[in-house]
């Protein structure tokens, strides 16, 4: 792989805009009016960094980097203009897996780990990831713990009679860990189930961007979301590394995140229901993004 | 006991009076890029700092011993000291070019400061002045600590000056600036900064 693939990250979740308050002073003498101008920038080399993120199914006391990735979201980030994308795979697609012929991709995950996930992702995608960051379910929910919740825009009323028996409502609502877990995981009472939580799973990466964002001027706080990268998540990649990526997320615009869902058809393979990715699809969200993490379309 | 008396060092650790000299802060602090290497006009001649950096520590998120800390914060004291003297205060007056201005930026970073260097320097003003009178400068560090080392900065930073000559001014940056350790000194990566400008007060203008 091409650069630092062996190590896995369980890179920084953060995205937002990094927004000073303007520092405007009216002098009592002069009575002026000031106009503060502002500069940003950031530097994440290269410009446009990849993260596969993957929200593993393992369960308390198995290994998450040799289980099943339930959540597979390709992250794109361009640190030089602002902008992020997000590429979301349904765990069920059918695709090629080097060395283990044609499986469902999130068996990729368990069968080599985060680097043969990633080289799946890039069969799929044609773009190859820099990161790989494996958050199970715990991860996932201390994470959106520490932060103090999420607000996601739900397109769907949908609810599960174990994860969230109480549902979610369309339209905006509040969520603490637990239920920002169960937004991600459920599949079954969405209109087009595994496309749908794909991108429900979009919605929660945005909604813990607008978290961030909201919270980001509060001195520490980007820290402590690091430091809660390194407790919770199986991070791989130094902390001074994982310091500069978490800066380089953080420095996303939130009027410039793009993203798509793969698509396919519903097939049926050997007995088991699965889903035929449209393969020029998910081609062309890469070719598309790979320079610059944007989706023109989806 | 003896957590009281850390919190005592390290209370006296926070407030950190760096009187930097211009001269001698900034000899491991070059930028990358190559045009970079070469110092601000004037400031190869050592002059002492009209007005004191002072240093403090901020937020310490994870763990990192009290020396430690007040090491992480010197240093980058003096690197964000070491910027404010090359882009914004140091140098001859009127200054032409701001070449030089972004020592210990990253090279990437210091081309994009370049780019915004109205804003990253003191380019707006720095041809029709004579003179710099710093009037404050302080800096805010929160570090992220990670087995027992800083592996993060965030400097958050306060410098006000007043020009002297065809423009007199009292200029206002603001902002923050975030560093990671680098063979054993510390890279800006990221910058926001903000500048307000307004007439030197009447009672600057007295003296």
């Amino acid at each position: 792989m091409r650069r630092l693939l062996s190590r896995t990250a369980l890179a920084a979740v953060l995205s937002a805009t990094l927004l000073l308050v303007p520092n405007s002073s009216v002098s009592q003498t002069d009575a002026t009016l000031v106009k503060v101008q502002r500069a940003q920038g950031v530097d994440l080399s290269p410009d446009v960094v990849w993260i596969l993120a993957l929200g593993s199914d393992a369960r308390p006391g198995q290994n998450v980097l040799r289980s099943r990735a339930d959540a597979i979201q390709l992250v794109g980030i361009n640190s030089r203009t602002g902008a992020a994308t997000a590429i979301g795979m349904p765990r069920d697609s059918w695709v090629s897996i080097p060395g283990h012929g044609s499986n469902r991709i999130n068996a990729a995950l368990y069968f080599g780990g985060p680097q043969l996930m990633a080289e799946t992702v890039k069969g799929l995608t044609g773009v190859e990831p820099d990161y790989v960051m494996v958050a199970s379910f715990m991860g996932l929910r201390n994470m959106v713990t520490a932060i103090g919740g999420i607000t996601v825009n739900s397109r769907h009323a949908f609810s599960d009679p174990y994860l969230r028996p109480q549902g979610f409502k369309v339209g905006k609502q509040h969520l603490g860990g637990l239920g920002a877990l169960a937004f991600s995981r459920v599949r079954k009472s969405l209109p087009r189930g595994d496309f749908d939580r794909s991108a429900n799973q979009q919605e929660t990466l945005q909604a813990i961007h607008r978290q961030v964002k909201a919270r980001q001027d509060q001195p520490g706080f980007l820290d402590k979301g690091t430091l809660a990268v390194m407790q919770h998540m199986d991070a791989r990649v130094p902390p001074k590394e994982l310091f500069r990526i978490a800066r380089a997320v953080a420095a996303v615009r939130s009027d410039r995140i793009t993203h798509c869902v793969v698509n396919g058809s519903i097939g049926n393979i050997g007995g088991a229901s699965v889903v035929l990715p449209y393969v020029d699809q998910a081609r062309r969200y890469g070719n598309d993004a790979r320079k610059d993490a944007v989706i023109s379309h989806c | 006991m003896s957590t009281k008396r850390n919190r005592r060092a390290r209370g006296a650790a926070l407030v950190l009076v760096l009187a930097l000299f211009a001269s001698g802060c900034s000899s491991d602090d070059e930028g990358d890029d190559p045009t970079e290497k070469g110092r601000a006009p004037g400031l190869d001649e050592p002059r002492v700092a009209q007005v004191p950096l002072v240093a403090t520590v901020g937020k310490v998120t994870g763990k990192l011993p009290p020396k430690r800390r007040t090491q992480a914060v010197t240093t980058v004291g003096r690197t964000v000291d070491t910027w404010f003297e090359a882009a914004w205060v140091g140098g001859d007056f009127p200054r032409r070019s701001m070449k030089g201005s972004w020592p210990g930026f990253t090279r990437d970073l210091a081309a994009q400061a370049r780019h915004d260097r109205t804003l990253t320097s003191n380019a707006q003003l720095a041809g029709r002045i004579d003179e710099v009178t710093v009037v404050r400068r302080t800096v805010k560090v929160d570090l992220l600590g990670a087995s027992k080392r800083a592996v993060g900065a965030t400097a958050r930073f306060r410098l006000v000056f007043d020009t002297d000559g065809d423009a007199r001014r009292r200029v206002t940056v603001t902002g923050r600036l975030t560093l990671s350790p680098v063979k054993g000194t510390w890279r800006i990566f990221e910058y926001d900064v903000a500048r307000s400008a307004r007439a030197v007060p009447a009672s600057r203008k007295d003296n």
